[in-house]
């Protein structure tokens, strides 16, 4: 008897949490959703996408020529695929770079001609093609703007409310705790949806993936593990990535051992 | 008889053993999900329990299942203690001895808690949630869908600077958010910190984020990022603590005064 009940009072949970699930879909039974640590993006019919940013933002992304939906700001809206980009970080650059779409959207940097080594940001700042925009902590957004950008790929939280007003999208691509390998990797295909090069991120996250199963292979029978630690050293202080980072993993990976691999927090 | 054995089975003492064991159990799965997978559970905050599990819950079953299953246990475990209370309240109302009211106080704080549950429910399932309302100094935004609007009048961030904390030195540990709330030409203003949030206007105001954190590089952009709530739970959390600090008040009331003058003319009929 009591089996019964609790298998009924079993099947009535389920029954609800269905319901639940059914009824919160706004965007309808075709709309597919992935979540890449921190960001995420939603698929609607019709190819609008709204994604989440690094910080919890929530920007939507529309095929030219198509109709925006209501209830967003212009600078909660981008068309794609996207044009023109202004990006701080180094490791964007690198993922458009890996998309092939670098020399093609890129134009804005917010490092000095001699800091590259990417031969295509290279030409493109001596062509003219990409325009230093200041260092990121002062970026110079007079100049920023001059060179239309269609969306910024910045960390900086405190640029958000200036781009806003000058009605340029943002996105925040770090994420308040640090990436471990997998969202890191992954991260190529939350960029891609911007250009609509979902082949090539696949394509790259792959590779990568293979040459990490090929070091971790090579190092599997290694029998004395040095003790790793991976940072930044600056005036009077020293920052580490945690024990749960990309960095921390990509040092296991290879044999090692990660020194603050009992450390757990942001990049 | 049906629905009067289910009645009974809802608020037997045997399912209030079980309920919170398995959710203790059920918490432990939890904590290494979270501490493993947070990141699919940060959103739950701001986007709502329906669209959350649409979205990262349904996605991430192997990471949150053991989140439906703690909601089906404190759906059955508010409904356990609802039935027990309850039952145990309509015996106490029929018998009507001396004293009512202070033997009622157990069952008072039940019902508190089943209150303060449901206050949690609402919270997830109804509140506006409006995030990332990113300031700097002297910039202002508009609360969306009221006439509110919030300044960044200041930012006072306090470093940490004492000798026996020696890996905090340097870094923020009190910021000290100056905010001014405009409506219909009145002004209001409001000092925001990480633990004290602000209520305005039927909406409360959290510290989400901060910067710069650090001493060194205090001369750099300041910021704060808030997120406001209308929060619909909050009347239902304290209308419950009310009704447990009642609850608890008459119950130690009934226990450290009823009993200490039973106690003494017990002891003077002795004498």
């Amino acid at each position: 008897m009591k089996f019964k009940i609790m298998a009924d009072l079993a099947a009535a949970g389920l029954m609800v949490l269905a319901a639940l699930i059914g009824c919160s879909s706004n965007l309808g039974e075709s709309a597919k959703f992935i979540n890449i640590g921190e960001f995420s993006i939603k698929t609607a019919p019709g190819g609008i996408k709204e994604i989440r940013d690094g910080a919890g933002r929530t920007l939507v992304l529309v095929p030219r020529g198509q109709t925006p939906p209501q209830g967003y700001a212009a600078h909660q809206i981008i068309e794609i695929p996207v044009r023109r980009v202004v990006a701080y970080s180094g490791y964007d650059i690198s993922l458009l770079n890996a998309l092939g779409v670098l020399p093609q959207v890129l134009v804005g940097v917010t490092k000095e001609k001699d800091y590259w080594v990417i031969p295509e940001i290279v030409s493109g700042m001596e062509q003219g093609r990409i325009t230093y925009v200041g260092e990121s902590q002062a970026v110079d957004f007079e100049e920023l703007k001059n060179t239309q950008p269609e969306v910024v790929f910045t960390w900086d939280q405190a640029a958000i409310p200036i781009l806003a007003e000058l009605e340029i999208p943002a996105v925040i691509t770090t994420a308040p705790v640090a990436m471990d390998l997998d969202t890191r990797l992954q991260f190529a295909r939350f960029l891609a949806v911007f250009f609509d090069r979902g082949k090539e991120a696949d394509a790259f996250v792959k590779r990568v993936y293979q040459s990490v199963e090929r070091v971790q292979q090579k190092t599997e029978g290694v029998t004395e593990r040095p003790v790793v630690a991976w940072g930044d050293i600056y005036n009077k202080r020293v920052k580490v990535e945690p024990g749960n980072s990309w960095a921390a993993e990509i040092i296991l990976s290879a044999g090692g051992q990660y020194a603050f691999d009992d450390v757990y927090g942001a990049a | 008889m049906f629905l009067r054995n289910l009645w009974h089975w809802l608020g037997s003492v045997h399912l209030a053993i079980i309920l919170p064991a398995l959710i203790i159990a059920d918490l432990a799965v939890g904590f290494f999900s979270l501490k493993t997978h947070g990141s699919i559970f940060e959103p739950l905050n701001d986007m709502g329990l329906l669209t959350w599990t649409a979205t990262y819950g349904r996605h991430n079953l192997q990471h949150t299942a053991w989140f439906f299953v703690l909601m089906g246990l404190l759906f059955c475990f508010v409904v356990n203690t609802f039935v027990c209370t309850t039952d145990r309240t309509a015996a106490l109302l029929r018998r009507r001895q001396h004293g009512l009211i202070f033997r009622l106080a157990p069952h008072i704080m039940h019902y508190a808690v089943v209150v303060i549950l449901f206050g949690y429910l609402s919270s997830y399932l109804f509140s506006q949630v409006h995030g990332n309302n990113i300031l700097l100094p002297g910039r202002s935004v508009d609360i969306p869908g009221s006439s509110w609007r919030v300044r960044l009048a200041s930012l006072d961030i306090h470093y940490y600077d004492g000798e026996r904390l020696g890996f905090l030195t340097g870094q923020a540990y009190n910021p000290d958010v100056h905010l001014v709330f405009e409506n219909d030409g009145k002004t209001f203003k409001r000092i925001l910190s990480c633990t004290r949030p602000t209520w305005i206007g039927g909406y409360a105001v959290h510290l989400k984020d901060f910067a710069p954190r650090l001493e060194a590089y205090k001369d750099k952009k300041q910021f704060v990022n808030l997120t406001i709530k209308k929060d619909a739970g909050v009347v239902f959390y304290f209308a419950g603590m009310l009704l447990f600090v009642a609850g608890l008040v008459l119950y130690l009331y009934h226990w450290g005064v009823v009993h200490k003058r039973r106690a003494s003319g017990m002891s003077k009929e002795g004498l």
